[in-house]
This record gives structure tokens, C-alpha cells and sequence, in this order.
């Protein structure tokens, strides 16, 4: 870059993100800005116009998700957390890039799903939410502190089908006969996509050496999770990060013949691009296309990185 | 992973239900589709859909949610249980102004001109649009929150 160039706003070290996406000054430049707040329904306690109603008196700025009904964005410095309507568990707080992902699990009821890194529980919500919380559904974490969150989040919202469980993912006891239908890998990442945070969300740059480590675990990960469903069983692949090398990268570390990366195709009003099948020299499988990323200047959300898999 | 004992179906469900419709009047019925579950060595008892399995070959932390620390003679279910439960309750509950339930969670007890049907004891306390929240306890027309501490200064926000 000469003198002359000006330095792009926003956190610099996403640049190395430019050959990826489309408007490299509009991604960082919003990766800067504070998230809006959304808030969702939890269907197992409220229909969708009582919970309108109560978002509308509480907050008269909330706009619906255009993409999603059941969802209201607020304003950044909103705090449902705080409002009656979130201690009784009728609305929960949920960044709106995640639930799409939730939702492509595809749940149903009385089905048996795992979700393998699931604290603090909003993705593990929404499957419940599928599944009209009838059947088994195993929320797992591997750290004991991040189990309060999680058990929290399923009490408030009164779901009844979750037993919640503390073992390393990548070490989830086998079976001889896979015992899911669906598994939900939503691994620990780099948390790129969570810049805009304002609590808990990444904003400095991640050592290339703690990447080389994390991508490690979600290769782990992965292979168990496609070891744990049943044959013709659905895996969604997770993470909060644009990088390749978390991501298609990941998926491509799969033997061959595993799983298909399935074509997946987001709701009206979602904009998400296709997964890629290059990047820094390395070749991806080539149905790693079929993926799907969420760029926070396209939505005005996160940015998250989502393949639904189907176990051969 | 903690060494719990697995969880076990609770030989009697009528120890929690007999309770909960004596003095709520919520009927066994609104439990056709759950069971109750309870470590062997331990006294809280836990609620779950009917076909929520032990996953194999896991030791659950929870499983389901819990209904209360204690069943017996000293039965106070959890305000998490009444938010999703007591909704079929008909006696012994009270639906609090906003006020009286701003005032609740700030920890304050409420001095209360009528009572429920029983006297002094547990109510399941409801929102102004009835939906239930909580227990609260009432002794002599005054009313103490159970609800729990944390929703007081709850986090998430």
C-alpha cells in the first residue's frame, strides 16, 4: 500500500479478507459499527402477536428481521436482557446472523439431535423450537463455566426435550450404531465475524499461530460429528469466522466419500455468498460452493460461515 | 466429566403431581407428555419431555428442567417449572400490578389487602397479562419474592 492510499476504516486485520469479498471499505467499515440488538420469540411460551405487542411496549424503535418473522432488531444500546418479557422466557436475545444456521439443522420432533459446542444455547434453542420440544435433544460443552449460560438459556425458555452434557466434543462417546439424526458443529473459532459486538465479541487480530491450534479442533470436531450421525443424517458446520482456513478448508480435511456438502438456500430477504473453492494456493472440495457466508455489510448483522452436510 | 449417578425415572410420579394439584389444582394431565427423573442418591426431581433418552455412554448434568431441589413434605417448585407449567394452574395464584412486579424483583415484599384461597403459603405469581413468573411466598397479607436472585440484576442485556 504507498503513502498516497488511504488506510481502510474498521479493523485493519480483516483486510486480508479482500480477495473474498465484495466491497472490502463496506465490510470493515460496518465490521466497526455496534450490532443492532435482536430479540426473538420462544414459541414454547407466547404466540407471535402476544410477543409483538410486548416488543412494540417495550421498545416502539423495533423493526421485524424482513427474513424471519418472529424477530425484532433494536437499537444497539437496547437492553431486553432486562425486561420482564426475557426473565420469563417469551423473548430471547439472539445475534441474527446465528439464527439462520439454527435453523438449517432442519429439526424436527421427536428427533435425536446433538449439539455438540452449544453454550451459551441460542442455537441449541432454536432446535428445540423445531422440534416442538418433543424427543432428545443432548446440548453438550466442554467448559464447565459455560454450562450455567447454557442451562439458563434452556430453563428461561422451558425447554423440556435437552439433557445438558460436559464432554470435549471431539472426544463424544461413539456408538456402534450412530444413536442422531442431526449433529449442530458450531466450533470454537477465531470469532472474526463478532467484531461488532459490544460484549464479548473479538475486535483485535487473531495470532496466525492460535489459528493454526483452533483449526486443529474443528477438524476433530467435524470427524466426530459425521461419526455420530446416522447414515443419510444431517451435520451443519459452524463458525463465527470468514476464514477459508476454518471453514472450507475444514470441510475439506473430510476423507473423501464422507458426507455431501449440500446445496442450501437461505430465506427471502438473507443475502449470504457461496463457499469458495480457493484461497492462499489452496485447492477446496469442490462441493464446498455449496456453503454459505454471512457478511455483516449485507445484512447488517455478524458475520458467520454455515455447510449443512448429509452423512453417505 | 463429573462422576454423577444417571438420572432414573422417579418410581412415583404422584409425590410431585399429588402436591401440585392439591394445592395449585394444576391436574396430573398437564404432565401426559413428561416424565419426572431423579438421581438415586439425590433429592431434586426434574421434569422432561416423555421421549427424552439418556444419551449413551454421558453422565447429563440436567436433564429436562428441574421441577424442585426437594420432593416431599417441603415441595417449593421452581419459578422455572412454574413459568412453563403453571400456566394450568387454578388456585393459589396472583397476577401483580407492573408495579408489584418491578417491586418483586428488586426484592421488596408487598403488603396485600386480599389473599389467595388457602391463606399463608406458596402462590404461583403471574404478569398482568397472566402469564406465570414465579413463586412467591405469603405470610400474615405480606408477599416475599422466591423468584430467583439473579433476575434482579440479570445479565445478557
Amino acid at each position: 500500500m504507498s503513502d498516497t492510499e488511504p488506510k481502510p476504516e474498521g479493523p485493519a486485520h480483516l483486510a486480508r479478507y479482500a480477495p473474498i469479498v465484495d466491497d472490502l471499505p463496506a465490510f470493515l467499515a460496518c465490521a466497526a459499527r455496534p450490532l443492532p440488538r435482536v430479540v426473538i420469540a420462544n414459541p414454547l411460551k407466547t404466540d407471535l402477536a402476544s410477543a409483538e405487542a410486548r416488543v412494540r411496549a417495550r421498545c416502539p424503535e423495533a423493526e421485524p428481521v424482513p427474513w424471519r418473522p418472529g424477530a425484532w432488531r433494536l437499537p444497539p444500546d437496547a437492553r431486553p436482557g432486562r425486561w420482564p418479557e426475557f426473565i420469563m422466557g417469551l423473548l430471547h436475545a439472539q445475534e441474527e446472523a446465528t439464527i439462520w444456521p439454527g435453523e438449517l439443522m432442519g429439526a424436527q420432533p421427536g428427533e435425536r439431535i446433538l449439539d455438540l459446542c452449544a453454550a451459551p444455547g441460542g442455537k441449541t434453542a432454536l432446535m428445540a423450537w423445531g422440534m416442538a420440544d418433543q424427543g432428545t435433544l443432548v446440548a453438550n460443552d466442554r467448559e464447565y463455566g459455560r454450562l450455567a449460560a447454557l442451562r439458563r438459556t434452556l430453563d428461561r425458555l422451558g425447554v423440556t426435550c435437552a439433557a445438558v452434557t460436559q464432554v470435549d466434543a471431539s472426544r463424544m462417546p461413539i456408538t456402534d450404531e450412530p444413536f442422531y439424526d442431526r449433529v449442530l458443529a458450531d466450533v470454537p473459532c477465531t470469532c472474526e465475524g463478532t467484531t461488532r459486538k459490544q460484549k464479548g465479541g473479538r475486535k483485535a487480530a487473531t495470532p496466525e499461530r492460535f489459528r493454526d491450534t483452533i483449526v486443529q479442533v474443528q477438524k476433530a470436531i467435524l470427524r466426530r460429528a459425521v461419526s455420530l450421525v446416522k447414515p443419510g443424517g444431517t451435520i451443519v458446520y459452524a463458525t463465527c469466522t470468514y476464514a477459508p482456513e476454518e471453514n472450507e478448508a475444514v470441510l475439506s480435511a473430510l476423507p473423501e466419500g464422507l458426507v455431501a456438502v449440500e446445496p442450501v438456500q437461505p430465506p427471502a430477504g438473507l443475502a449470504v455468498t457461496p463457499g469458495i473453492t480457493e484461497w492462499a494456493g489452496e485447492v477446496f472440495r469442490p462441493d464446498a460452493v455449496n456453503a454459505a457466508r454471512l457478511w455483516p455489510h449485507h445484512n447488517d448483522t455478524g458475520g458467520f460461515f454455515v455447510a449443512k452436510l448429509r452423512r453417505l | 466429566m463429573r462422576n454423577y449417578d444417571a438420572f432414573e425415572p422417579l418410581a412415583d410420579p404422584s409425590e410431585v403431581t399429588g402436591p401440585l394439584t392439591r394445592w395449585f389444582g394444576i391436574p396430573p394431565e398437564a404432565f401426559a407428555e413428561h416424565r419426572f427423573w431423579q438421581r438415586p442418591s439425590a433429592k431434586p426431581v426434574w421434569v422432561a419431555h416423555k421421549d427424552l433418552v439418556p444419551p449413551p455412554g454421558l453422565r447429563p448434568e440436567a436433564f429436562g428442567i428441574l421441577v424442585s431441589r426437594m420432593k416431599g413434605r417441603i415441595f417449593k417448585p421452581t419459578s422455572v417449572f412454574i413459568q412453563r407449567f403453571g400456566g394450568a394452574a387454578t388456585r393459589n395464584t396472583l397476577r401483580l400490578t407492573h408495579e408489584q412486579l418491578d417491586a418483586l424483583l428488586e426484592r421488596q415484599t408487598l403488603a396485600l389487602e386480599g389473599h389467595p384461597e388457602d391463606g399463608d403459603g406458596l402462590v404461583i405469581l403471574r404478569d398482568p397479562d397472566d402469564h406465570p413468573i414465579g413463586m412467591g411466598l405469603l405470610r400474615g397479607g405480606v408477599l416475599e419474592s422466591m423468584l430467583p436472585k439473579f433476575w434482579s440484576h440479570p445479565g445478557g442485556g
